[in-house]
């Protein structure tokens, strides 16, 4: 039954609930009333977690070589409350609804894990900002970004008629893995990437391809669905439950032409993919997502604080992290990584 | 344009007529990401001339609205935008270019299983040109702004209306 509320108060009222984007199961989504405790004030989008502007600029310091970020103009959501819940007005509304609500599910969702994201916030929301990446910047749309340096998570217009970007969870936990990455690799979520501008390029390429698959675990891992993406746009390229992904297949490897640097050509998804489907591979041995997601968060840790950092000695750090929890899956671990990446591309010694 | 301004200034100053008609509009409204997607409508407006020649007393109501679907989950959305306010206005007689400012009430809906509508006051500029078409038609063009609370929307419209 449609019903039509007129409200002339400015203050819209108080929700306990937000309609949004949420996950029904079996890859299906809908629009239902579903709480976001952290969003303290909707109107302008902001909580907990941060705080949404409208446009504003995302650029480099030419002079560092940093990433920065001149935050926009306040939001103005378009809601109102019907009893209790913050119904949208207009398709944006709904949309910043649902990804601040993936937000929050991200953060408690790794807080249960036992990881600590609260240095992440509150963070910066960056709705159409305006962007440097040539790639983004000449269609600024269908694309999420999370800025490192910055901790900016960039939301962007949707073009298709997919479910949205920000209201698909599994690209939003994907994103903030992003964040999660730079926090576990380095000390100050503000601070520079831990690899520079000045490291080998087959050292920036292979920590970009391992942000990149740390990032898909997030997103596979957390929503359980290694189709993640493919709910908003179709790249079965990144599903991580083809058992046919390798390192073999990947066309560049790290280092191999790119050259790094700022503008560096290095494409690190299609190696990313790989390593989301080895931790993929693990959490379908041993049955929970999120127990896998530590492990690998452990080995990120044990990786980027490690004395070699090709990017493929995260696949030993795994190895051990695994030995040490759960040695009943590190068969199952050593015959994925000898899959997709032996013995070309890497061995791992202690799975011989 | 600057032609047409020229030649409206250089006329004889406006007639004393009322005036009414109807536009096809497109409205920028501005939504909560910023953005203001393109609201497709009509508008209806009338002019009534006061004593000092120069300005009229204009009321004007528009209505737009615009849809997005994702997934199959569609939100339209409303703008129903009653205003009125003082024209001026300067010319030949039949060719007029004219500015508004007025008051105006915004009323914009949307919503999935609620239709939500919220009603917020706000102003109303608009600059245009009626045109003449015949004996007593008119062609207008506008360009505008309404404020809606805090939010302002942009909107252009083209159509024909009737010297009474």
């Amino acid at each position: 039954m449609i019903a039509l509320w007129t409200l002339l108060a400015c203050d819209p009222g108080t929700a306990d609930r937000y309609r949004a984007f949420v996950h029904l199961g079996d890859g299906e989504f809908g629009a239902r009333a579903r709480s976001i405790s952290s969003l303290t004030d909707p109107y302008r989008l902001d909580g907990e977690l941060g705080t949404g502007k409208a446009g504003g600029t995302v650029g480099i310091d030419w002079s560092t070589t940093r990433a920065i970020y001149d935050e926009g103009k306040p939001l103005k959501v378009q809601y109102s409350v019907q009893d209790g819940v913050g119904e949208p007005l207009d398709m944006e509304a709904l949309i910043l609804f649902s990804l601040y609500g993936n937000l929050q599910d991200a953060r408690d969702a790794l807080t249960d894990l036992g990881l600590d994201v609260s240095p992440l916030f509150p963070m910066n929301i960056a709705v159409s900002p305006a962007l440097p990446d040539p790639t983004m910047g000449a269609v600024p749309a269908d694309n999420e970004a999370y800025v490192p340096g910055t901790n900016t998570m960039v939301v962007l217009p949707d073009l298709s008629s997919e479910l949205p970007l920000a209201a698909n969870a599994g690209v939003v936990y994907h994103e903030f893995g992003h964040g999660l990455f730079h926090l576990l690799t380095g000390d100050d979520v503000y601070g520079e990437k831990f690899v520079s501008l000045d490291d080998p390029a087959e050292i920036q390429d292979g920590a970009g391809s391992l942000d990149e698959g740390f990032a898909d675990m997030l997103g596979t891992l957390l929503t359980d669905d290694p189709h993640f993406i493919s709910r908003s746009m179709w790249l079965p390229e990144r599903d991580v439950d083809d058992e046919t992904t390798s390192a073999l297949g990947v066309a560049v490897l790290p280092g191999e032409y790119s050259g790094g640097g700022l503008l560096g050509s290095y494409d690190p998804y299609p190696l990313g993919t790989v390593f989301a489907s080895v931790t993929w591979d693990l959490r379908v041995a041993h049955g929970d997502p999120g127990e896998v997601l530590t492990w690998a968060a452990e080995a990120v840790v044990d990786w980027s604080h490690g004395e070699d950092l090709r990017v493929y000695v995260f696949l030993d750090r795994l190895v051990d992290v695994v030995w040490r929890e759960q040695r009943s899956v590190y068969d199952d671990l050593c015959d994925s990584i000898a899959a997709r990446f032996e013995p070309e591309v890497w061995t791992v010694e202690d799975c011989q | 344009m600057t032609g047409l301004l020229l030649l409206a200034l250089a006329g004889t100053p406006p007639a004393q007529a009322s005036e009414a008609g109807a536009t096809l509009t497109l409205v920028g409204a501005r939504a909560s990401n910023g953005h203001r997607p393109i609201h497709k409508g009509l508008s209806a407006w009338a002019r009534f001339p006061l004593a000092e020649r120069s300005f009229d007393v204009e009321a004007e109501l528009t209505w737009a609205t615009q849809n997005e679907e994702f997934i199959g989950v569609n939100m339209r959305t409303h703008l129903v935008r009653p205003s009125a306010g003082l024209t001026w206005s300067t010319g030949s007689r039949r060719t007029l270019v004219s500015a508004h400012v007025g008051l105006c009430l915004n009323l914009y809906a949307g919503g999935l299983n609620t239709v939500v509508a919220q009603v917020r006051p706000g102003l109303r500029t608009r600059i245009g040109v009626d045109m003449p078409l015949g004996e007593r038609m008119v062609v207008r063009w506008h360009f505008g702004f309404g404020t809606r609370g805090l939010s302002a929307d942009v909107d252009t419209a083209l159509g024909v209306g009737v010297r009474l």
